[in-house]
């Protein structure tokens, strides 16, 4: 008897830890919140909206726009070494860290977007709110997605129907191994994004550090842009610029700290510093830019894009914005002045682009070419401080496209635009284009994935070298 | 003292010994010496109750016992057991004497399994048992340096050099990817807190490049016997953790004889098993220059780093290796005493261990204190105490690639002075007419970086980890009937960990001269509390002569949390604005400087991790005529590891015995005297993992957050379905003795299939996460392990014994469950889980030669073909770093009083990936690595039509096609690391009882002992047996046997002086 009774005493005291489980729920460290702790409220999923575009704003810190530089003619380096090395050489290799976390926050901000868009019914926000939320969140999810398609694949027009390999397009959080889908479905998803974005009327009008109504459809005119869309590229790009909600700035530096009321910004990441806050958003600028400092640049101009500049001594940008440094000695090289700042506000959709890219679009379309010239010379004017540099009125429409490019290339300089500008009109105007003395379409013209990105379903890029 | 002791136990006996009435049977019982055995015991059969201990002085007396025919049955552990019949008389005392026999057979001793003993002869699982003085003849600060080559299937890979760094440990192989490899240690019953990258500040796991070791605090000399447990019969009752073998340590307690005390010393010194020899000035500028002139370059070579002209490093000539290695003494005491009586018994001891490594400035200190002790209310309730305090001070340097030897091995340069040797001066900023003193004569020369002046850095960085460690056990024993024992038992396992940096300005550059004594103090608490409680019943019942059964339930449930402590920090307005670990302009280290300690407070204390373990388990033995044997252990764990509807993994196993020798027909054998043949199949968890990684967390930052509004977000991709990584083990077992146990052995096969394995796989980016953490696919480990213990010579005076053992081990994942080769990487290592091939395979572009015509590289394509061209889609495995087959030979000879042994440790087919020798034998500043170089670089090309094993020297980083960085991990630096080592050499001299009693003592011996005496190998690079540190617990399954400017191990010689009193 006495044995049954021990037996029970045991069992009971073991039947005490196995009365529920909590007792297996180990506590979180001191700075974690589960999510049902941390989402408990519309504004804990505003803020994790406001972590999109604390990603975006690390991407957009100059990384992601040297990324397409290295790949371009515009830039050339103190040393062609190290990660940034490989990207100028087009041979990225599958271990490259700065491609591998470029990639990774790129998705990453994909990521948050995508879990907001999972959990936002379940939350009181007004229909309006709700709507405003998953139109920011599918615009920059799009923005994400075109800067990965745009490094990691080979540009629209490579083949006839878009049909080769593009990036995975992600709308949903789980891990899962998917195949790699063509460059025609990436763009069909972030075409589908933007127009819903654009279409829901639910965006601000105004904010540039947010996406607003302006920046989904200023981004959607840039997309059908690199489609070689130019119909659709003018008709979004017209009705931003027609908006009047900006205007271009009297100032050439669009790269200024949030106290410059610039006008032309769409769109902008924030460097949030005060007395009390240090929060500098333009570190891959400034630290591989800057001529104002001890050390050598790591970035400079390349010779190729100084040339067709230099002589122009009327130019502010060319006078203001660039120099060169140790002239006539072994050691020379173009510096570039224009991020000679500790910090500043890096804009990512602006005006001086629409314009340009309504002026290119008009001019390819043979259409409304005074409107085009127009544009052109409403930068040149800002440039030059007068007219003196216009392009007078009734130039052909090729004469025209040479003098819009050449105000790309140089606006536009450093903000990561010029090889996929290149790589458009190697696509549908001459398949024989040159970049950096080799072809527009080579391997090495795009970026390599890290070596995880390979699954069974996703095969990475040929290897470049070229 | 111990007179008054003993004449206290005297009298007492006297006492007792008055009360004597009627019939009574006294007499002294000893061994064959003559020596008297006490706590020997003496039961009276057939007279419930009757019977006695013996004393100190090996007598006894029973009293009251009926007149007629008696049997007395003598025993006493380690001795055969002996009956004797006499006729009592009425009123009649009888002195009946025995003198036991000491047991031949090992085989009947007991030994210790997962909550309880075992006689040896009715286990049915793999134990290999090992006395604790084979573990404490090895001057090593740590206990489980001292298995290796003396347990089959066990492989030790012993840290390189430095005093406090962590040994790698595996039994049968590796089945864990991204869950822990290492055994699970039980101290006394307590699983100990075992965390290999603690010892490195708050989130560093292998700062100064090593991984402290968890197991330091043990003393050596505390520990009684060391059991590893293999198979899964053995290991299943630990079900939770057992996957990966499980060693259990037992701490002395006090023999029951009588009041003895121990004391004894080692004295040693420590010098690398090889020193490293770099090139000296005048070779680095000569292979500079031949790099120089391969590139077309004409003149006077520049580029030099650091600024340096040629013209001034022609008479700079320092070396390294001299300035950062060092003659280490290593000196250690231990003072025990033990005390056993029929109520109590208790051992009580203090150890000093001052262990100094051959890396200058490198030394582990522990101050070791333990009381053990048992106490016997009754026969049915009795209590045990386990307690142990331990500090443990680990003076630090940085070694590896941290620097200190590491850079005297890579980036100091020959041609880098140490100090400055005259004033350098500078202009004034101020006034730029004018000049300012920039560094003094007699300055460490920091120019070359901090780090690649070791000198300096050592001098002037201060470096300390302090432990504090105390693990504690109380449990109480309740029998309240017969065959029926109650085990309740509570322990609590206590460190507190404090590393201690200071950095001063000196070492920074830039530096005033003119400001000394001013730095960076740094202090990283960390306190892990462990409990561990846990309750058996247990239940023996021999249903008749031939049925025996053992019955064992339990419950265990363990909580582990361990704290990092912070300093807050506030804004002007008092506001909290940060955490930090660091003072600014201290004068020195927290522990030199009481203002520090006193102005300074770390109260933010932030959770760090929690685990929680909760099991029930159950273990029936059956026994069919004492020869056929059964075993069935059922085990449930609940792991805080997984989600609720993972979090319970059920771990049950069989196992059976059939000791063949006792059955009639081989009763009367002559050759064979013991023969049992065992066999077990269970399943084994692990979850030993990253926590909270089934469920979605969330990070919050105030501010600045972005856009100055608060940030929330996410900071990992949850997996739900996370469970148990489960391993199955077979293991097929025949144990034997021949000629009376002159030769004993055991043959063994196992297969481990590990299924489920817990990895933290590199997630493809479109994921939104880079690591993911995952049950992926599969490990298969299989193998076979023979252990032979022969007594090849028995004579009176001398004596000769050999134990071999041998085990060879296959392993190789079975699946990836569609991962890529680089989603699980042990980090920086470039190995890599490869289906078909090992865990941890070196996966690498393949070099086939070098092209005498140019100097470059020949590399295998993925398709077999030659290319010049180096691509990393041409990765294939090419080496692995787990051995085919390890073992050990022991050799032990007695000579009346003196005894020479020596152990030979050998490891056979596993290769090492020399990860450093790409730079040390090619240089490499083509991409701005400045290496000095081995004697290995000697072997390269230099002019056209030369064969040689390596390429031409290059400054230039487009002279090798295809290679865009110096990631150049090729097969190149993988060679075949099999050896042969003298482990250990002792020579030992017991002197005689009576000439010890002539100083006051009952036993002295003295020991000389020698380890790593002598490698046999073919590898080139410094030393086969290798142990990195590593970033974490992937990285510790995955990269043995690479290496990374990691030290050589140590070779010593101690004498070590034992004496009883």
């Amino acid at each position: 008897m006495k044995l049954f009774k021990h037996i029970f005493i045991l069992l009971a005291t073991g039947l005490l830890f196995t009365g529920c489980e909590d007792y297996l729920e180990a506590e979180l460290p001191n700075n974690e919140l589960l999510e049902e702790e941390a989402l408990e409220s519309k504004e804990d999923v505003l803020q994790v909206l406001n972590s999109c575009y604390d990603v975006n704003a690390n991407v957009f810190n100059g990384k992601v726009q040297y990324a397409h530089e290295l790949l371009g003619d515009n830039l050339s380096m103190l040393n062609e070494s190290g990660d940034l090395g490989q990207i100028y050489n087009r041979n990225v290799s599958i271990f490259n860290g700065v491609v591998d976390g470029l990639l990774a926050d790129l998705y990453r901000t994909v990521f948050r977007c995508n879990r907001i868009e999972e959990v936002v019914g379940d939350f009181d926000f007004s229909p309006a709110e709700e709507a405003r939320v998953i139109a920011e969140l599918q615009t920059l999810r799009a923005l994400s997605h075109f800067e990965i398609v745009k490094l990691w694949a080979q540009p629209a027009g490579y083949t006839a129907n878009n049909s080769h390999p593009g990036i995975i397009y992600r709308t949903e959080t789980s891990v899962t191994v998917l195949p790699r889908p063509s460059v025609a479905e990436t763009y069909n998803n972030i075409l589908a994004d933007l127009t819903a974005a654009v279409n829901s009327n639910a965006l601000s009008v105004n904010n540039p550090y947010a996406i607003s109504a302006g920046a989904a459809e200023a981004l959607l005119a840039k997309v059908y842009f690199q489609l070689g869309d130019y119909s659709n590229a003018l008709l979004h790009a017209d009705n931003v610029i027609n908006s009047g909600a900006y205007r271009l700035d009297t100032t050439i530096d669009r790269f200024q700290t949030d106290t410059a009321n610039l006008s032309e910004i769409i769109f902008k990441t924030r460097s949030f510093v005060t007395s009390t806050i240090n929060d500098p958003r333009s570190g891959d600028f400034t630290g591989n830019y800057r001529t104002d400092l001890p050390q050598p640049p790591f970035l400079r101009a390349s010779a190729d894009f100084y040339e067709d500049y230099a002589e122009d001594t009327l130019d502010s940008r060319v006078t203001e914005l660039f120099e060169v440094i140790n002239a006539d000695t072994p050691d020379e090289f173009v510096g570039v002045k224009k991020f000679n700042k500790p910090y500043f506000d890096v804009p990512i959709l602006h005006l001086t682009d629409l314009k340009l890219l309504r002026a290119e679009c008009l001019t390819l379309l043979n259409q409304d070419l005074n409107t085009a010239t127009q544009d052109v010379n409403d930068i040149r004017e800002r440039a030059y401080g007068n007219s003196s540099a216009n392009v007078p009125a009734g130039v052909p429409a090729n004469a025209l496209l040479e003098e819009v490019r050449k105000e790309r290339r140089i606006e536009m300089f450093g903000e990561g635009d010029r090889v996929q500008q290149l790589k458009r009109r190697g696509a549908f105007e001459d398949d024989q284009l040159m970049i950096r003395d080799v072809i527009w379409n080579c391997d090495g013209m795009i970026l390599q994935f890290p070596g995880v990105e390979r699954t069974e379903l996703f095969d990475i890029n040929p290897q470049g070298g070229c | 003292m111990k007179r008054l002791v003993q004449s206290c136990f005297v009298w007492l006996f006297l006492l007792a010994g008055a009360s004597l009435l009627a019939q009574n049977v006294k007499g002294t019982i000893t061994d064959e010496k003559g020596e008297p055995l006490p706590g020997a015991s003496v039961v009276v059969k057939g007279q419930a109750g009757k019977g006695a201990a013996t004393d100190l002085n090996g007598k006894y007396t029973i009293s009251d016992l009926q007149p007629g025919e008696i049997q007395l049955e003598f025993s006493f552990i380690g001795f055969e057991k002996q009956t004797k019949t006499i006729q009592l008389s009425a009123n009649e005392t009888k002195v009946v004497n025995a003198m036991l026999k000491e047991s031949s057979r090992r085989l009947d001793e007991v030994v210790v399994v997962g909550y309880g003993v075992q006689r040896k002869r009715n286990v049915t699982g793999n134990i290999v048992s090992l006395d604790g003085k084979e573990v404490r003849d090895m001057p090593a600060p740590s206990f489980e340096v001292a298995l290796q080559g003396k347990a089959p299937g066990v492989q030790i890979s012993t840290s390189g050099g430095m005093a406090g760094s962590a040994s790698v440990v595996r039994v049968r192989g590796i089945a864990s990817v991204g869950g822990g490899g290492d055994p699970l240690y039980i101290v006394d019953g307590v699983q100990i807190n075992q965390d290999y990258f603690a010892g490195s500040g708050h989130g560093r796991a292998d700062a100064g490049g090593m991984n402290q070791n968890p197991l330091a605090f043990l003393n050596p000399d505390d520990i009684e016997s060391v059991e590893v447990l293999k198979d899964a019969s053995a290991t299943a009752i630990y079900g939770s953790r057992g996957a990966n073998g499980v060693i259990i340590i037992t701490t002395k307690r006090g023999a029951q004889k009588g009041l003895r005390f121990n004391f004894s010393t080692t004295q040693g010194v420590s010098l690398p098993t090889n020193r490293p020899e770099m090139f000296n000035g005048r070779e680095y500028l000569d292979l500079y220059e031949e790099a120089w002139i391969n590139d077309g370059n004409t003149g006077v070579p520049t580029g030099l780093p650091a600024g340096l002209s040629w013209n001034e490093v022609q008479n700079t000539n320092t070396d390294w290796v001299d300035e950062t290695i060092r003659t280490g003494y290593k000196q250690f005491y231990d003072f025990g005493v033990e005390y056993g009586k029929d109520k109590y018994n208790f051992y009580a001891g203090v150890s000093y261990d001052a262990n100094q490594s051959y890396i200058e400035g490198d030394q582990y200190n522990r101050l070791s204190g333990r009381f053990n002790g048992d106490y016997r209310f009754s026969d049915k309730l009795s209590m045990s105490l386990s307690t142990n305090l331990t500090q443990g001070v680990y003076y630090r340097v940085d070694n590896g690639p941290a620097g200190g030897l590491g850079a005297a091995m890579s980036t100091a340069l020959p041609i880098y002075p140490i100090r400055y040797n005259r004033d350098v001066y500078t202009q004034d900023p101020d006034n730029p007419m004018d000049s300012v003193i920039q560094h003094r004569q007699g300055d460490y020369w920091f120019e070359g970086g901090v780090n690649n002046n070791p000198t300096g850095l050592r001098d002037l960085k201060r470096w300390r980890n302090t432990e504090i460690r105390s693990i504690n056990n109380l449990s109480i024993t309740y029998s309240p009937f017969k065959n029926f024992t109650l085990t309740g038992s509570g322990s609590y396992d206590y460190s507190g960990f404090t590393e201690d940096l200071y950095e001063p300005l000196d070492i920074l550059p830039g530096a005033d001269p003119n400001i000394v004594g001013q730095g960076i103090a740094k202090r990283y608490p960390r306190t892990s509390n462990s409990v561990n409680l846990h309750g058996t019943a247990s239940y023996i019942w021999d249903l008749n002569e031939n049925h025996s059964f053992n019955f064992m339930v339990g419950t265990e449930y363990v909580d582990r949390r361990s704290e990092v402590s912070n300093i807050v920090l506030t804004d002007s307005a008092g506001n909290f604005s940060g955490l930090t670990n660091e003072v600014f302009d201290a004068n020195g280290p927290f522990y030199d400087f009481a203002y520090l300690r006193d102005s300074v407070e770390f109260d933010s204390v932030q959770l760090e991790s929690q685990r929680i373990y909760a099991s029930y388990f159950g273990r029936v033995n059956y026994a069919y005529k004492n020869k056929y044997l059964a075993q069935v252990v059922l085990r449930a764990d609940g792991s805080s590891s997984f989600g609720p509807e993972n979090r319970f993994g059920f771990f049950p196993s069989v196992s059976g015995g059939w000791i063949i020798s006792d059955e009639k027909w081989m009763k009367y054998n002559r050759v064979i005297n013991y023969l049992k043949l065992k066999s077990s199949i269970g399943f084994i968890g692990n979850s030993d993992f990253a926590q909270n990684q089934f469920i979605s967390r969330y990070n919050f930052i105030q501010a600045p957050g972005y856009n100055n509004n608060p940030i929330l977000f996410p900071i990992n991709a949850p997996n739900p379905d996370l469970k148990w990584e489960t391993t199955e083990i077979f293991d097929l077992g025949l144990e034997f003795g021949l000629w009376e146990d002159r030769i004993t052995g055991e043959i063994a096969y196992y297969r481990k299939n590990t299924r489920d394995v817990l990895m933290r796989v590199q997630l493809p980016r479109n994921n939104g996460f880079t690591e993911y953490f995952d049950n992926v696919g599969g490990v298969l480990n299989y193998g076979v392990e023979f252990s032979l213990s022969s007594n090849n010579i028995t004579t009176e005076n001398f004596s000769w014994k050999t134990d071999f053992n041998i085990a060879f081990n296959r392993n190789r994942i079975t699946s990836l469950g569609g991962y890529s080769e680089d989603a699980v990487a042990g980090g920086t290592n470039d190995t890599r889980v490869v289906e078909g091939e090992s865990v941890g395979t070196f996966y690498m572009v393949p070099v086939t030669g070098i092209d005498p015509s140019t100097g470059l590289p020949i590399y295998r394509g993925i398709n077999g073909e030659p290319t010049n061209v180096y691509d990393q889609a041409n990765r294939v495995p090419v080496g692995k770093g787990i051995p085919d087959a390890i073992g050990g030979i022991t050799n032990t000879f007695n000579y009346k009083n003196w005894t020479l042994s020596t152990l030979l440790v050998f490891s056979i087919g596993a290769d090492v990936y020399d990860h450093s020798a790409k730079y040390q034998q090619t240089g490499w500043p083509a991409f701005g690595n400045f290496w000095n170089f081995t004697p290995a670089a000697y072997d390269r090309w230099t002019r056209p039509g030369e064969e040689a094993r390596l390429p031409r020297l290059t400054l230039d980083n487009n002279t090798y096609p295809g290679l865009e960085e110096d990631f150049w991990n090729t097969s190149l630096w993988v060679q075949d690391a099999s050896y042969l080592r003298l482990r250990n050499v002792t020579i030992s001299y017991n002197f005689d009882r009576d000439k010890a009693q002539k100083i006051g003592l009952e036993g002295l011996s003295i020991a000389l002992i020698g380890t790593n005496l002598l490698t046999f190998t073919e590898f080139t690079g410094l030393d086969p047996e290798v142990a990195r540190d590593f970033t974490d617990v992937t990285d510790r399954n995955m990269s043995l046997n690479t290496t990374y400017l990691t030290a050589p191990q140590e070779q010593t010689y101690s004498i070590r002086i034992n004496a009883n009193f």
